[in-house]
């Protein structure tokens, strides 16, 4: 994959909630780029704005103000239906929950993304095979989720971000619910693979040994960039 | 892919599925069954009405039985012989006897009661009559002349018993009194109340005496099979056209006034029925999946996060409100078809209908459109009951859907 180029621009992002009469502002005027290939951490503690940074780049929310840039389109105004298939066709998703299908086993989630993609069985097959091998999983594709421990789910989760070969994963606290050594299992196999499949990563997180791992860490204190955002 | 995942999500909670299924089997039983053993009265009620005096039709003389009432012997037909040979012509038709009907008054001792008397062909009759039931006595037969037999609540009127002797005063065709000493050789009962109280039978040559005619009314038709009816009337209307014969051919539906009126009846309890059930259908599935719908919020938001169209979601429980419909409807149909079997195997004795003076045994009839309605009423109330959680699952917002933990 081709490195160093733009693949997204946050441009003045701002967003606000209504609870009631009350409006609050989970983020003031950020303004971040990230390039490709990068692996970037956004860090900050709870409430600073992580999770609706990322949410904002994963078009799962829009912001109040500004404008979202993602491989040189602009997002603003774009339809769900339009947000969707961006969210289908060059992103990746790992949550902190793993969130994956509690009904389906383990190839069928990760296969799951593969089928919005209007992909044939044997391509499928072929790539989900690939994925799971990649992450340890092989053993487990017939196992439902409620039956893998939780660095199991996770690496799950990264196949399942990983299979339909996004542009872009974004991990919301991807470490949050797992113990330290298998935190630190799962960022290595995503630090492997960004480098050696070059995909984009972009995590939150509030972990201090994990921020280590980072190429590049951006800061957030109460929705807004400290010291304009580059810690690293 | 949305079939496979509507499948695995109806069946992750088996109890409540099983409970929702069970809800949608249940209204399909009931309708098959109270369906089914209407059609069986409506279908038991009709060939008694026809087997025991309407026949599938009656053929009369133009305009008689519009305005033939009032003067009944200006509408006789008299080359029947002929007419009847035609009739036996037309393919379905099974049996064809004659009638004269005409009224008078029954004198036994000192009491007198008017009645309506039939001249009938024993042999034809019998054939066509076979609902008709002798209570006492004897039926007529071809070598009776002068002999009668009565309906059953016309000879207790007049306290008769068969071997009694009765005087028929009658006016014949010219407007004449004439009268005739009858013997009573039985008594007889339909499905008509009505009829029975009113109902004297004597062989047709007796009534051609007794009226001074060689002529009949009516030429009574019995078919192979009821279903034929509006066909082998228009074959004959067309026969009688073509021949140029001054005949009107009035089928078994248009005499039955209050089969009619009970069918009609008891079809708009059924509809109200149906409606009962639709709603308790609609209120199951609709609980079922709005409950689905709650459970399931961080669910939704992961996969519209990993690219699903709301369309998709709107699709996905969509899908699981037909699986259900179709699963509870196949479920229902099997077992409203096993239930109607048993209790068909079994029989609900019933007591005589309003009207009428026999019990009978119901049973339930496995009607084809009843399972076909039964089948796409689940289906359709399944769906209509999925629309507003499918809907409203596609309308979360994703990020706050994905605050919810799967």
């Amino acid at each position: 994959m081709k490195t160093n180029s733009e693949i997204i621009k946050l441009d003045k992002i701002s967003k606000d909630y209504k609870l009631g009469k009350t409006v609050v502002t989970a983020l003031k005027n950020i303004s971040v780029t990230v390039r490709k290939g990068e692996f970037l951490a956004i860090v900050g503690p709870s409430g600073s704005g992580k999770s609706t940074t990322l949410n904002i780049i994963g078009c799962l929310e829009e912001p109040s103000s500004g404008t979202v840039t993602f491989d040189g389109k602009n997002l603003t105004g774009l339809s769900s239906n339009e947000l969707a298939d961006i969210r289908a066709s060059k992103m990746g998703f790992i949550f902190q929950t793993f969130n994956l299908l509690p009904v389906l086993n383990i190839f069928e989630n990760v296969e799951y993304p593969l089928h919005l993609r209007g992909m044939g069985k044997a391509e499928r097959f072929e790539r989900v095979t690939k994925v799971i091998k990649e992450v340890g999983l092989e053993r487990f594709t017939k196992h439902k989720p409620a039956e893998l421990s939780g660095g199991q789910r996770q690496r799950v989760a990264i196949a399942r971000a990983l299979v339909g070969s996004p542009d872009v994963i974004l991990a919301d606290e991807p470490t949050a619910n797992l113990d330290m050594q298998t935190g630190e299992e799962i960022l290595a196999q995503m630090k492997e693979l960004n480098k050696t499949l070059g995909v984009t990563f972009i995590f939150s997180t509030h972990d201090q040994s994990i921020m280590d791992k980072a190429q590049r860490i951006i800061e957030l204190r109460d929705g807004e960039l400290r010291d304009g955002g580059l810690i690293k | 892919m949305y079939l496979k995942l509507a499948f695995k999500n109806i069946f992750r909670n088996k109890v409540r599925s099983a409970i929702t299924l069970g809800a949608i089997a249940f209204g399909c039983v009931s309708l098959i069954i109270s369906g089914g053993f209407m059609e069986d009265t409506f279908t038991q009620m009709r060939e008694s009405y026809i087997r025991s005096f309407l026949g599938h039709m009656q053929v009369y003389k133009q305009d008689f039985y519009e305005k033939g009432s009032a003067t009944p012997y200006d509408y006789m037909i008299s080359d029947h012989e002929l007419i009847s040979a035609k009739i036996k012509g037309i393919d379905g038709v099974s049996h064809v006897t004659p009638r004269l009907d005409f009224s008078g008054l029954l004198s036994i001792g000192d009491t007198t009661i008017s009645f309506i008397g039939q001249g009938i062909d024993p042999e034809g009759e019998a054939k066509i009559s076979t609902s008709v039931s002798t209570e006492d006595g004897q039926a007529l037969s071809a070598e009776d002349s002068f002999d009668a037999v009565l309906g059953k609540g016309l000879a207790k009127a007049v306290g008769v018993e068969p071997g009694s002797s009765i005087i028929v005063v009658t006016n014949t065709i010219s407007g004449a009194m004439n009268g005739l000493d009858i013997n009573v050789k039985g008594i007889f009962s339909t499905s008509s109340k009505g009829f029975d109280d009113r109902a004297l039978r004597m062989p047709l040559k007796t009534a051609h005496r007794l009226l001074r005619t060689s002529d009949v009314q009516s030429l009574v038709v019995l078919l192979d099979k009821t279903e034929d009816t509006d066909r082998v009337k228009a074959a004959l209307q067309k026969r009688f056209k073509a021949d140029g014969d001054d005949l009107e051919v009035i089928a078994w539906y248009e005499m039955a006034d209050f089969y009619n009126k009970t069918v009609e009846l008891y079809n708009r309890q059924f509809t109200v029925l149906k409606l009962i059930i639709g709603i308790i259908v609609v209120l199951s599935i609709f609980n079922t999946m709005n409950m689905s719908v709650m459970e399931r919020v961080g669910e939704v938001g992961t996969i519209m996060a990993l690219g699903t169209r709301r369309s998709g979601v709107v699709r996905l429980f969509m899908m699981e409100g037909l699986i259900l419909g179709i699963l509870g409807g196949l479920i229902g149909i099997v077992s409203g078809y096993i239930l109607a079997k048993l209790i068909s195997f079994i029989g609900i004795p019933m007591p005589p209908p309003p009207g009428a003076t026999m019990s009978w045994t119901a049973t339930i009839g496995v009607v084809p459109s009843v399972f076909a309605f039964v089948f796409v009423l689940a289906i359709a109330t399944s769906l209509f009951s999925s629309i507003y959680p499918a809907y409203k699952a596609s309308k979360l917002e994703i990020a706050e859907a994905l605050r919810h933990n799967v």
